[in-house]
This record gives C-alpha cells, structure tokens and sequence, in this order.
C-alpha cells in the first residue's frame, strides 16, 4: 500500500485563554489525487485544521498549543526544515484572499512564487498559461489586485499556488464569493488536477458541490471528526450540517413511502430516478 | 401587495467606473415599501452597482439618470442633490464584509452612536437597543466586544446597528458569504423579523435557495441592465433567461421543472407536489397538475 499523501494522528489544538480544544484527537488519512471535503459548522476548527496541514501552526501561530502529528507522505511535518520546504508539497489558500495577496499585479502574483524558487522560465510560462486557462484569469492578468472583485481575488489565489505545483492543496473556501457558475468552474478545475494526482482538502459550506465533486467527506464539530465517509453516506447520515436540496427532498419523500431509489445527490439523478420510479409498469402508482 | 407606495425610483441610470465599460447600462426600477427584493446575478453583472445607489453611495454618471427616494414623511429626494447622510435615514447600507463598518468595543456601544449623534434620548436608547438585538438574535450580548463575535453574528450586528437609524429600507450586500446554513438561516431571519416590521429589504445573494425562501421579488441582472424582474416563481421559472444568464434556480425548481411540476420553489413545495403528484386523491384543492407531462 502506498503512503497517504497526508495522515493526522491524534491532533489536538488549544488556542492560549481558550478553554475548549480548537482540534481534540483528529485522525484521518488522505490518498494522493483524493479530494477529500470538510464541512462543518462555524467554530467547528476547519481553519485551524488547514493551519496544521499546512504548518503554520505551530510554527507562525505561537498562541496554539499543538499536540499530535501530521504526516506528508509518510514524513512527519515535524521534520521539514521549515515554512519554505513544506510549501514545496503542500499548498494553502486561506479563507480571506486578501491576506495572501502581496503584489500589486496580477501577472506578478502568479509569477512571483515561481521566481523566487528559481522554476526555469519556460516552466513558469507554461504554468501561468495553464493557470490562465484552468482558472479563467488570462483577462485579469494585467489589473491591480486590489481592484479585483471578492470572486475574482479567490480564482486568482488558487491560481497562484497551482503555480507552485504543489502535491497537495488545501483550500477554505475558495469560492465563498464566487456565484454558483464560477464556483462550479473552479470546482471543475480541482477535478482536473485531482485526476493528475494532485491531493485536494476543501473546506466548503457548498454542501451542494461538494456532494458532486468530492470523493469523501469529513465532519468537524467542536474540533472533532463527527463523521467521515462517502459524501453519500455522510450527506444521508443524522450529523449532516446541511443536505442538498434532492437529497433532502428524496429522504422526505422516502419517509412518506414515496422514494424507493437510492438517494440522490444531484438533480440529474434525482430526475433519472424519479421518472424510473413513476414508470415502472408493474406498480400499481402507475398512472399512464 | 401594496406596489402604489414606491420608496426608491431609478430612471435611466448608468453608470461608468472611469474609463472602463458602463457597470449599469440604463436602469428603470421602482422599489415599492415592504418589499423584500433579492437582487441575483453573475459576479461583475452591476448587483452591488446598482444597490449602491440607492442610497446616494454612488450616483448616476449620465445626466439624464435620476434616483429618487420617497421619505416616510412624504417628501421626495433626488440623490444628486442631497447630502449622503440625508439620504442614508432612508436607505441603509449594509457592506458585505461587516468588519469594514463595526468600530467599537462592545456591541452597545455599536448600536448606540448612531442614534446618539441624531439626539435620541438615553432611556429610549436603551430599550432601542435592547430590542434591536433580539430582533437579530444577539440578546443579552450588550456588552460583549464584537471581536469575539462570530462573522455571522457581526453581520447580524452590522444589520442591527444599520436598522437602529430608522431607516425604511434595509440594503444588505451578499449577508451570507461564507456563512454556514445555520447561520444563513439566522441572518435571513432577521432580515424577514424587520421586514414583517414594515422594513422594505433588498438582498445581493448567490444563494438562489434562500432567495426562493424569502424574497418576494427577484431581480436579475446581467452585463449592467436588468434582465428580468418578478417573483421568485416567475423569475426561477423563465429557463432560457436564467441559462443565458448563468443564474442557478434553487435544485427544488430545477428538479420540478424537469419533472412539469409548475410552481415549486423550495424543498417543502417539492415533498409536497412529488407526493401529490403519486397520490393525487389526497390533494382536491390544489390546481391540478398535468398528468401528461408525469412521465
């Protein structure tokens, strides 16, 4: 079997003053190429939880007393020599975009992170191309960051760390402020990179996404691992924070002896199984 | 609904940001009081654009464009010519990031400098305070500091402390961003809890469920004009308008249209006519639906 490309063991976080546990005993592997969800509610420890994944805590966040290890590809982030060497496999977009934002040029962000690893420039023009391309940004690329839209300084920030090519991305929230057509493109994009491997963990309230695009789900609540799984079996499950809309309908609807399908999770199955269901001439439903 | 009584009329307004292409390319809106408008669209279609001139923050850049506001005394303002605090005891505006507009130590003390800088006297500052909090769902958080608020919560506060100035019309840009469904649900809440009050609300959302929950009238607009405007069911049901537009009906509409079950909005409206539509005995006093569109 080959390693997880990233595995939590025991992780606990308690922020200084704080009474409660941030993160209390998480546990999880990820496959590599595996786009693993993380829904929960507000407080739950989702941000903290990237912050582990991706180093910064402990090492920028002196207040959070961190217990348990993290595990990229079988090493201990523990080992890596710093913030510098762990950004080369694990890449994090953080919840406000801003915060991450440090040229004052688009162009200059995506290329910014690439020249100062010294990435050959042939390699950094076939990157931002492919960015361009994957994230719908070959228009911005010569406006001002700052005056960017909301969604349009998330696309760009994903961008700028799939040019640092890493092996893993974890992503809160990309596509908080991006409307429903753009969230799905950059949804679409994580897809295509998730198939060349590239390990994906995206903290998401769009449950409705998420049910379609990742391949397992995990639940916080109150730092712990609530649930994990299938997003059919955690989306189905009591804990659930939210449900899709035909999820929900077609479990309302089973409860009253009117769905007898598997459950769906997206429109076009709900359509496709509803109709099998009211066409099916042995029952006696049928109404043609 | 009452539309006779208008509080906001837009005509002909267009607006350029420097020398870039027109974010609003002619508008003609009229907002009528008690309203609850959902203003949808796709990022850089002018939502926010046009929002904000219903309050003056921004004005129409041709000559011709006029938006006029109908205060509760009767009187009528044209934004060009009147001072933006004059304005705003009209139309509040609630910014989409609430940390840009909350400055004070405690939440109390949030609420209060509005009012306090109109005159309002301190017994009745108070209980206005009070009140406007459980109308938001933050009682009893007086004196806590808003840092250590939720970001939902400081929205709920942002809105509260907004709504405390009297205004008549509540415009809140994008209030759920990044909010879990909770907590939407929350944020709506209050809003709804204002406008059964006699508060006209206008929303900027992406979330096309909770709009189908809540609204009473949609707007959609798309490179700058409006694209169509009615409610949330005529809106949700025009297919070919809202698929050129890349707007997203909520997945109840969407599953019913594809199934011809007409007038479905929201998870309840679809348990209900999926299960008629199996049982159509037990349903004498609805409109009846089309059989031969029942695969």
């Amino acid at each position: 079997m080959t390693a997880p490309a990233l595995a939590v063991s025991g992780l606990s976080v308690r922020y200084e003053g704080a009474e409660q546990r941030a993160l209390d005993e998480v546990d999880f592997e990820v496959a590599p190429g595996e786009i693993l969800g993380i829904l929960g509610p507000t407080g739950a420890g989702k941000s903290t939880l990237m912050q582990c994944l991706s180093g910064v805590i402990p090492r920028h966040e002196d207040n959070a007393g961190m217990r348990g290890e993290v595990f990229v590809f079988g090493r201990p982030l523990s080992e890596f020599a710093g913030l510098s060497e762990i950004t080369e496999t694990v890449g994090l977009v953080m919840q406000d975009p801003e915060v991450q934002l440090v040229n004052t040029v688009v162009r200059e962000e995506l290329v910014w992170g690439m020249e100062n690893r010294g990435t050959p420039v042939p390699e950094i023009e076939r990157r931002l191309e492919r960015a361009c391309q994957l994230f719908d940004i070959g228009g911005l690329l010569d406006r001002f960051t700052h005056a960017l839209s909301g969604g349009e300084k998330q696309r760009v920030v994903v961008a700028s760390i799939f040019c640092l090519n890493p092996r893993i991305m974890l992503l809160d929230e990309p596509t908080s402020e991006l409307d429903p057509a753009g969230t799905e493109s950059v949804m679409d994009a994580i897809r295509v990179l998730a198939g060349e491997g590239v390990t994906v963990l995206l903290v998401e309230h769009k449950v409705e996404e998420l049910a379609v695009y990742a391949d397992r789900l995990l639940v916080l609540r109150h730092g712990r691992v609530e649930a994990a799984g299938s997003p059919r079996d955690v989306l189905t499950g009591p804990t659930a924070p939210d449900r899709p809309q035909v999820l929900d309908i077609a479990l309302r609807l089973k409860e009253r002896g009117h769905w007898d399908a598997e459950v769906p999770l997206s429109v076009p199955k709900a359509v496709a199984a509803w109709q099998a269901m009211t066409n099916d001439p042995h029952s006696d439903r049928n109404r043609s | 609904m009452n539309h006779s009584e208008n509080v906001i009329e837009m005509v002909d307004v267009e607006h350029t940001y420097g020398r870039g292409a027109a974010a609003l390319a002619g508008v003609d809106l009229t907002i009528g009081r008690g309203e609850f408008v959902a203003i949808i669209g796709r990022n850089g279609s002018g939502k926010t654009t046009l929002a904000k001139h219903f309050n003056g923050l921004l004005r129409p850049t041709n000559p011709r464009g006029t938006v006029r506001l109908h205060t509760k005394d009767g009187a009528t303002v044209d934004t060009r010519g009147t001072r933006l605090h004059h304005l705003a005891a009209t139309v509040g505006y609630v910014f989409q990031n609430p940390d840009r507009q909350i400055f004070h130590d405690t939440c109390r003390e949030e609420l209060e400098y509005g009012p306090r800088n109109l005159g309002t006297d301190p017994a009745e500052l108070a209980r206005e305070v009070r009140s406007s909090l459980e109308l938001v769902g933050l009682e009893g958080h007086e004196e806590t500091n808003p840092i250590h608020l939720s970001r939902g919560e400081r929205q709920r506060l942002a809105i509260a402390s907004t709504l405390i100035m009297g205004c008549d019309v509540a415009v809140v840009d994008e209030p759920t961003t990044g909010q879990d469904r909770a907590e939407s649900r929350k944020i709506l809440d209050a809003l709804a809890h204002h406008h059964a009050r006699g508060r006209t609300i206008v929303i900027i959302s992406h979330d096309m469920a909770l709009v189908a929950e809540y609204a009473t009238r949609v707007i959609a607009m798309r490179q700058g004009r409006l694209l169509t405007d009615g409610s949330p069911a005529e809106v949700f049901s025009q297919r070919e308008v809202i698929q050129e537009s890349n707007i997203r009906p909520p997945q109840a509409a969407v599953l019913a249209a594809e199934l011809g079950l007409p007038g479905v909005l929201t998870v309840d409206d679809a348990v209900r006519a999926m299960s008629e539509s199996r049982t159509p005995a037990a349903s004498p006093d609805v409109s009846p639906i089309h059989d031969d569109k029942v695969h």
